[in-house]
């Protein structure tokens, strides 16, 4: 009983390091540092590219190796291949040092040099931004206050925005938490400074609280297929691989987005400068899921209807939040479908 | 912002409640799983259910502080490291690792600059590449 209890701890072990051997391995190259923020470029592998780089912005809580999960089931890989120079923005960890970090020195900051360095980098006049959860809020953010006169060239060429919560109403669980009289967010951001990954995982779970036992009964279903269960492990290590949030940015966006809801209202102001999302006229595409538990589509939805673009779609993906990002139906459905978008507006 | 999805399951053998009674309890409990969450979210979702829970949260959060501030002289006394003493130890620990990245970036750069010095863009595909012919025309005429 002993000897084989071992056996499966040993064979476990075995499993996730080779999990971690494969996790983040499309040979990429650092190009640019600041702080905790790494700027990666991901190496061409094709004969030639499409004339508009892409750079993916992550969300702030959560590591952007899901977008980098393993060989096979990478979204970077894909994109590479399909002919795109990829970059990625790795926000890191941030530390107590870090704690006075707004969304402003994000959107109005940070990202923009960011977008200079790939622009310099790659010799391009402009770039794709992909923008995952919370990272598609900053790109929003940005692509509305970097919005150029109507006939100028900008620095942007197009935006792929992935479950992007825009409608702070639209986040009900949430709202309801720091709602008068509940949660108190300063009160947080008082005592840790910045708000701790433990309490991040646990606001997830709140938003599903029994996914955890279903997905391990799941487990438990499937020990015997050592596929299913490294796709589950992988997915699992990153759920539970959660960052710290900023303070100050959490401040800011539980009282200006979730409780305030002022992005919709057009009442979010970024260093001043109020954002007003219609002044967006690059070509927009939002992928939502359908099932999305952490970005429901009341939070989502209005994005769309809220930029200016002419050229603008939602797609609605069977699926959860993670889905859009990873996983066999990500591969086979949505990667080629968004490829295709991007593509026809990237030469 | 993110939370796991289950992985789309593999096709596993049925189970009955005669043949394998906890594992058909198990796939019962995965059916409904997200229905019986949705449901508890909606109970949170209730400004009472809420409050409560965050007044608990907000009461935590005061113990917490309370501790940090009543442990430090006992620690100092002890001659023990404070939770602070730990995170400053952090601290440099990260700012040595930035700037081990804003070397390790600028070398990249160098020797990218150096490349294209002496070999032209030595690294760069061409950025001609083109999408098929029917997508491209299709962008077009939403623009």
């Amino acid at each position: 009983m002993t000897g084989d209890y071992e056996q499966r701890r040993a064979a476990l072990a075995q499993l996730e390091q080779a999990m971690a051997r494969e996790t983040a391995v499309t040979p990429k190259e650092l190009i640019h540092a600041r702080g905790t923020l790494r700027l990666y470029r991901y190496l061409p592998q094709t004969a030639d590219v499409y004339r508009v780089p892409v750079l993916i912005v992550m969300s702030l809580v959560s590591k952007p190796y899901i977008f980098d999960l393993a060989p096979g089931q990478s979204l970077v890989e894909h994109l590479v291949r399909a002919g795109f120079e990829v970059y990625l923005i790795d926000w890191g960890t941030p530390r107590a040092e870090h704690r006075g970090l707004k969304v402003d020195d994000y959107v109005a900051e940070l990202l923009p040099e960011c977008v200079e360095q790939v622009r310099a980098y790659a010799g391009a006049d402009s770039v794709s931004l992909l923008g995952y959860c919370l990272g598609g809020i900053f790109t929003a953010l940005y692509a509305a206050l970097e919005a150029p006169a109507a006939a100028a060239r900008g620095r942007l060429a197009n935006l792929l925005q992935i479950a992007t919560p825009i409608n702070g109403a639209g986040m009900e669980l949430q709202r309801a938490l720091v709602g008068p009289g509940a949660l108190d967010p300063d009160l947080i951001v008082d005592t840790f400074g910045n708000v701790p990954a433990s309490m991040i995982e646990g606001a997830f779970q709140m938003l599903r609280p029994l996914q955890k036992a279903s997905g391990r009964m799941s487990l438990l279903n499937h020990a015997d297929d050592p596929a299913f269960v490294k796709a589950h492990l992988r997915i699992v290590r990153w759920g539970a691989d959660a960052l710290p949030f900023p303070g100050a940015a959490f401040r800011q966006l539980a009282n200006d987005f979730i409780r305030g809801n002022r992005i919709v209202e057009g009442r979010y102001e970024v260093r001043g400068r109020r954002v007003d999302l219609g002044r967006i006229r690059v070509p927009l595409l939002h992928v939502v899921a359908e099932h999305d538990h952490v970005v429901p589509a009341a939070a989502s939805r209005d994005l769309v209807r809220l930029v200016g673009s002419r050229d603008k779609d939602e797609w609605v993906i069977k699926g959860g939040h993670v889905s859009l990002v990873a996983g066999a139906g990500a591969v086979t459905r949505t990667w080629p479908r968004m490829v295709g978008w991007l593509a026809a507006r990237s030469t | 912002m993110s939370t796991p999805p289950s992985p789309a399951p593999a096709p596993a053998g049925p189970a009955t409640l005669l043949s394998d009674p906890v594992k058909a309890w198990r796939d019962w409990f995965v059916r409904n799983e997200r229905e019986w969450s949705e449901a508890l979210t909606r109970l949170m979702k209730d400004d009472g259910v809420a409050r409560a829970v965050g007044q608990e949260i907000n009461t935590a959060l005061h113990a917490q502080q309370m501790l940090a501030q009543g442990m430090a002289t006992p620690l100092a006394l002890l001659n023990l490291p404070t939770r602070d003493d730990v995170v400053a130890l952090g601290e440099r620990i990260g700012q040595l690792e930035d700037a081990v990245a804003r070397i390790e970036a600028a070398l990249v750069q160098a020797l990218r600059a150096g490349a294209a010095g002496t070999a032209g863009t030595a690294h760069a595909p061409a950025r001609t590449r083109q999408p098929p012919k029917a997508a491209k025309a299709s962008a077009a005429r939403r623009r």
